[in-house]
């Protein structure tokens, strides 16, 4: 926007002086400004005073303290802006033509198929690096509910729901159960405590640092695309969620096996 | 996905603008959470996204999201959420240093809602012509709210200053 300003009988106003404070005029604006300013002491001390006015209303405002933002409500609105996202993304496929839901669909049935003993065997192979980034890396999750009861609620972000059963047990039970809600739980069926459980930003991490054969019930919503189990340095199961119909539950024995390894076992 | 790393990048800055402009921090997070969930379904593809999510949040706290009943509660912040800031000071230092926030939020409070978000817009070092489409005014007016901003805060916090307007 140019000045249409005669600057040589004019006073500057306050709204000229201030861009050219900030940088907001042209070149040749801003030489014409600069030429008056140094002809006119009136407009160069209000020039000055905005100037003054302007550091210390920014530095004030710099200055206010600004509560941090807890681990927790950044968690939950970072988990709600993802889920926004996957209920989009879930209406954009489902108005998109037959034949390209049928596409998807194709790519489900492959995806069913890594629960198939080889290609999971090749999954296990490649996990570190396809799949996930190691544990350590994850930022630390938090939980909503209280560590020292026996249940922990929280929301978890995203589409797949890792639980990492993170020290092979002897035996043991994990029930997996979808829920209506947006919420997951995790609870100590026997033995052992909620303390076992930490909560990841993608799922569950579950220790078990005080028996060997503690059982879990797992709750998640049924939002959850895939549930991926991941056991110590061992085996992965993904389990696809999309399409189930509620209730839904599904029984897994945590043992070894005959050879001596770590692992899982289906229930009917 | 790109909201994720939009979310990453904004966040933090946003909810400090919104903290600033509601005086709560409670509501700041709630439409900073609110803004980004609108990106989500508008899918705005907006070259500056950054502008756009201000523009957003500027409006929902205008819309009065809570705001009016919880103005001024930065204070009685419960202990574990801990402000941005240096190691402790002395108590002397933090008495002064609480009075002198004191005074710029009741400054701040003072100023008229446009007034104020234009302040904190180009404090956030947004451009005349960003700040102008967020506000629904022209360039030319973002000049003049910006000086009356400035005279006014300035005179708040410094009534015998000689610096001022």
């Amino acid at each position: 926007m140019n000045i249409a300003v005669d600057t040589a009988h004019h006073h500057l106003d306050d709204a000229e002086l201030v861009r050219l404070l900030d940088n907001e005029l042209t070149d040749w604006e801003a030489i014409e400004l600069r030429k008056h300013l140094r002809g006119c002491a009136s407009c160069a001390g209000r020039r000055d005073s905005l100037q003054a006015a302007q550091e210390q209303v920014f530095t004030a405002l710099r200055g206010i303290e600004i509560p941090r933002l807890s681990q927790e409500r950044a968690a939950r609105s970072r988990a709600a802006v993802e889920r926004a996202a996957a209920a989009r993304l879930k209406r954009r496929f489902y108005a998109r033509p037959a034949a390209l839901r049928a596409a998807a669909g194709i790519v489900l049935m492959l995806a069913t198929a890594m629960a198939v003993t080889p290609v999971r065997a090749w999954i296990v192979e490649q996990w570190d690096t396809i799949v996930a980034a190691p544990a350590a890396e994850l930022p630390p999750g938090v939980a909503d509910g209280s560590l020292e009861s026996s249940v922990v609620s929280f929301v978890p972000a995203g589409e797949v729901f890792r639980i990492h059963l993170a020290h092979p047990q002897q035996s043991g039970d994990l029930v997996l159960a979808a829920r209506p809600a947006g919420r997951a739980a995790a609870e100590v069926m026997k033995g052992g405590s909620a303390e076992a459980f930490t909560v990841l930003p993608d799922g569950l991490r579950i220790d078990n640092l005080s028996g060997s054969t503690t059982g879990y019930l797992v709750t998640v919503p049924e939002s959850i695309e895939f549930i991926d189990l991941h056991i110590g340095e061992g085996p992965l199961l993904r389990i696809p969620m999309a399409g189930r119909e509620l209730p839904w539950v599904r029984h897994i024995k945590l043992g070894k096996t005959g050879e001596g390894e770590f692992g899982i076992e289906l229930q009917p | 996905m790109f909201v994720q790393r939009l979310f990453e990048q904004h966040h933090e800055e946003l909810y400090r603008y919104l903290v600033r402009l509601t005086g709560d921090s409670d509501t700041a997070a709630d439409i900073a959470q609110e803004t980004f969930i609108r990106w989500v379904e508008n899918d705005p593809r907006e070259a500056q996204p950054r502008a756009w999510l201000f523009k957003v949040a500027t409006n929902l706290a205008r819309d009065g999201l809570r705001v009016q009943s919880r103005r001024l509660t930065l204070l009685e912040e419960s202990p574990g959420d801990a402000p941005l800031g240096d190691a402790p000071l002395l108590p002397d230092q933090d008495l002064e240093r609480s009075e002198n926030q004191r005074l710029v939020r009741d400054a701040l409070a003072a100023l008229p809602e446009r007034d104020k978000m234009i302040l904190l817009m180009r404090e956030e070092g947004f451009s005349h012509r960003e700040i102008a489409d967020a506000a629904g005014t022209t360039t030319k007016s973002v000049g003049t709210l910006l000086a009356r901003a400035l005279r006014a805060l300035t005179a708040q916090l410094a009534p015998d200053s000689e610096t001022l307007l």
